[in-house]
């Protein structure tokens, strides 16, 4: 036997050998498959297979000259792990397996002219012009999943496919078509009002089969009014793609540059499908990831390094539970719940719940939307940890009657506070969302989606600099940084506000690079100067650089990545966040966690 | 809540029926608890039009069906329509499965003249 063959046997027993072990080498080259040159920027995704401890999923980045290499430290591919490689208009040209270590893996990538299989939710939309129409359709229904989903999507083929109208006459089938389709959307979005109730599991007194169909048809109710729900199926009768089957190589762009780079690394942990983990966070002092299931009513302990997950159920009675999940200095968990005006902390030393309940006077009977508090975000720090007041008070939003409420967890004294209230909004019309905490502790900023935002103080109690955004523009989870700005992610408009909390106004406004990719959040990243933005419904994660008011773009490696809150690891600048389409099911079930890579 | 499961069966016994053991079994409780967990109930009440047709409605209009019939209404509450009651579609349900489906299908068309106490929605 040669030298060479020697070797190569030598390297062969050492690849099998590394099948289960961390440390393995796998490197390799994206080429485009016309020309052979390497492919920059193409994201490539290592799919383990069974047996693997860790993450379900990494993916790393192309430098300029397409190689790519997976982190030392990650497991090595187990039996029927995949490899695939991705760019916006390529398609990989054949299925890579790879078992064990491999260097040299050549990728192989050739131009695609039909790129709807592979472009985010939002890439339907985003082209189509701003308009407060459009805005109000992506802040409401991006709300709880992405959309267009592909179910949207199948749906929307469907109404292009009823029969029936007049024959012969193209000029009447025209009419009787837009008659159809104004028709069909607007039955949509009286369901998405019976789906207001039918997310919550047969037990909750508010299930759908508990409320009786007027409540859930009442617009006082839900997220939207009427008058917004007309705008919104009127919208989508004229304006919806009439086929989603095809999109020309230059239908849809990233639109920014790319913020990954070689050393840029994204695990991919998977949950139970029976779960939903729509928020995933770090916490001070603990090497884990920390998730709340909306939907099981428990939170979720994921070692990042092995996998492996424990769950803990918040111990009282609600059939629906953590929306909100929170850490603290101290190491502290904080979670609100959706049911029975509850709000909890959880010491992931002791393993020990504490629960307060607020229920504010002059809720309605029932078991409408509005016969709950609907306990939702925490009043947050720079860090994005929760910040107490003056006095000590942690502070939060509650959804269901448009209320701002102080809690002392010393004394579990509880009060309630009005925010702005809008004329013509009933108060779960209002979808009083999140929660900042200045610096000096003196606002408490709270935001509206269907309205604005403003400065309760903490110390009057009262209403100051009230700012009201566009019909549509829906201010949800915004941040402060330590200079003085409060950062208003924009969910309906996409866009991102600046806010001078000493000169109390906007001083700049900025497009995202996807008109339709609906931030849900933003979080200040002290360490690195930056905002980071999430793209919920365009599978990325945008970064502001505010020196520049320019954006870069982490592209997601998987769709329906509907990024909701992020979080910052404060020892080692990870990124975690949770792909989070409501209901249960209808999105991929994984949190993930994102190496920015500088 | 009507739980008593001896009226369909006797029904698809008379109308010949070959449906599984699990659309012979689905009693009114279970059915209420299908229509609310896979999402039925959103669009669909017992004798009520909501969104879409009631379920007496369409019993009625299946009433003397095959086991065909229940087979095109099972496929149906998979895939969706596209306008048989009108001008607006029905969504599909990737979350039921075919057996489900089946079962619901019978359900319905077994509803007959009997009445059901299904609560709120059933109304």
């Amino acid at each position: 036997m040669s030298l060479n063959r020697c070797l190569f046997a030598l390297a062969f027993c050492l690849m099998g050998a590394a099948g289960s072990v961390r440390g393995a080498e796998l490197s390799g080259r994206v080429v485009a498959v016309n020309d052979g040159r390497g492919v920059p920027g193409s994201s490539v995704t290592l799919t383990y297979g069974a047996g693997a401890a860790g993450p379900k999923a990494i993916t790393v980045f192309t430098g300029e000259d397409g190689s790519f290499r997976f982190p030392a430290n990650a497991v090595a591919p187990t039996a029927g792990s995949t490899l695939q490689a991705s760019k916006l208009g390529y398609q990989q040209v054949t299925p890579f397996a790879v078992d064990g270590s491999r260097a040299n893996v050549k990728l192989a990538l050739e131009p695609t002219a039909n790129i709807a299989a592979s472009v985010p939710a939002s890439a339907w939309l985003a082209n189509l012009p701003p308009s407060t129409a459009k805005h109000v359709v992506m802040a409401n229904c991006a709300d709880c999943h992405q959309f267009p989903s592909p179910r949207v999507r199948e749906y929307a083929a469907k109404i292009e496919a009823v029969r029936g109208g007049p024959e012969g006459d193209a000029k009447a089938l025209g009419e009787w078509r837009k008659v159809v389709r104004h028709q069909a959307w607007r039955t949509v979005v009286s369901y998405m009002k019976s789906k207001h109730y039918s997310i919550f599991p047969d037990e909750s007194p508010a299930s759908l089969d508990s409320v009786d169909w007027e409540t859930v048809q009442n617009d006082q109710y839900t997220f939207w009014n009427d008058r917004m729900g007309d705008l919104i199926a009127k919208y989508l009768a004229e304006n919806f793609p009439h086929s989603t089957d095809s999109m020309v190589p230059d239908g849809y762009a990233l639109g920014a540059p790319l913020g990954s780079t070689a050393a840029t690394v994204i695990r991919e942990y998977a949950l139970p499908d029976t779960s939903l983990v729509r928020e995933a966070i770090f916490v001070p002092g603990s090497s884990y990831i920390w998730g709340a299931d909306t939907y099981k009513n428990q939170i979720l302990r994921l070692d990042p390094e092995t996998g492996e997950q424990k769950w803990y159920r918040v111990p009282y009675q609600g059939s629906t539970g953590p929306h909100t999940i929170v850490g603290d200095s101290s190491g502290l968990i904080w979670v609100s719940m959706v049911d029975h005006n509850q709000f909890g902390r959880f010491d992931p030393k002791t393993e020990k719940w504490t629960l307060w309940t607020l229920q504010p006077s002059g809720l309605k009977s029932g078991n409408s939307m509005a016969s709950a508090a609907v306990v939702h975000d925490i009043g947050i720090d720079s860090k994005g940890q929760v910040a107490r007041d003056g006095t000590g008070k942690i502070w939060l939003t509650l959804l269901g009657t448009n209320e701002m409420a102080t809690l002392d967890t010393a004394s579990s004294d509880v009060a309630f506070y009005k925010p702005t209230q809008v004329p013509g909004l009933s108060p779960v019309n209002h979808m009083l969302y999140s929660v900042v905490l200045s610096p000096d502790r003196r606002c408490a900023w709270f935001s509206q989606v269907n309205a604005g935002i403003g400065c309760l103080d903490t110390k009057t109690k009262k209403v100051e600099f009230e700012t009201t955004f566009a019909e549509g523009d829906g201010p949800r989870r915004m941040a402060t940084d330590n200079a003085g700005n409060l950062w208003i992610p924009l969910f309906g408009s996409s866009q991102v506000a600046q806010y001078d909390t000493a000169r109390h106004k906007i001083v700049a406004t900025f497009d995202l690079p996807d008109r339709a990719a609906t931030p849900y959040a933003a979080a200040w990243d002290e360490r690195r100067k930056a905002l980071w933005v999430s793209g919920a419904n365009a599978d990325v994660i945008y970064r502001l650089n505010p020196a520049t008011g320019k954006f870069t773009v982490y592209p997601l490696p998987r769709h329906m990545a509907f990024i909701r809150q992020i979080s910052i690891d404060d020892k080692t600048g990870r990124l975690v966040s949770a792909y989070g389409n409501y209901p249960v099911g209808s999105g991929p079930s994984m949190a993930v966690t994102i190496d920015v890579g500088n | 809540m009507n739980h008593n499961t001896s009226i369909p069966k006797l029904l698809a016994a008379l109308l010949g029926f070959t449906v599984s053991a699990m659309a012979a079994e689905l009693d009114d409780g279970q059915a209420r608890v299908l229509f609310n967990t896979k999402g039925c109930n959103g669009c669909h009440a017992i004798e009520q039009m909501h969104l879409a047709p009631s379920f007496r409605s369409i019993s009625v209009r299946y009433a003397g069906a095959s086991a065909d019939t229940v087979d095109d209404l099972a496929q149906k509450i998979l895939h969706g329509g596209a306008g048989n009651w009108g001008l607006v579609p029905m969504i599909s349900n990737p979350g039921v499965t075919p057996a489900e489906a089946q079962a619901i299908a019978t359900w319905i068309i077994l509803l007959g003249h009997r009445t059901v106490d299904g609560g709120p929605q059933g109304k």
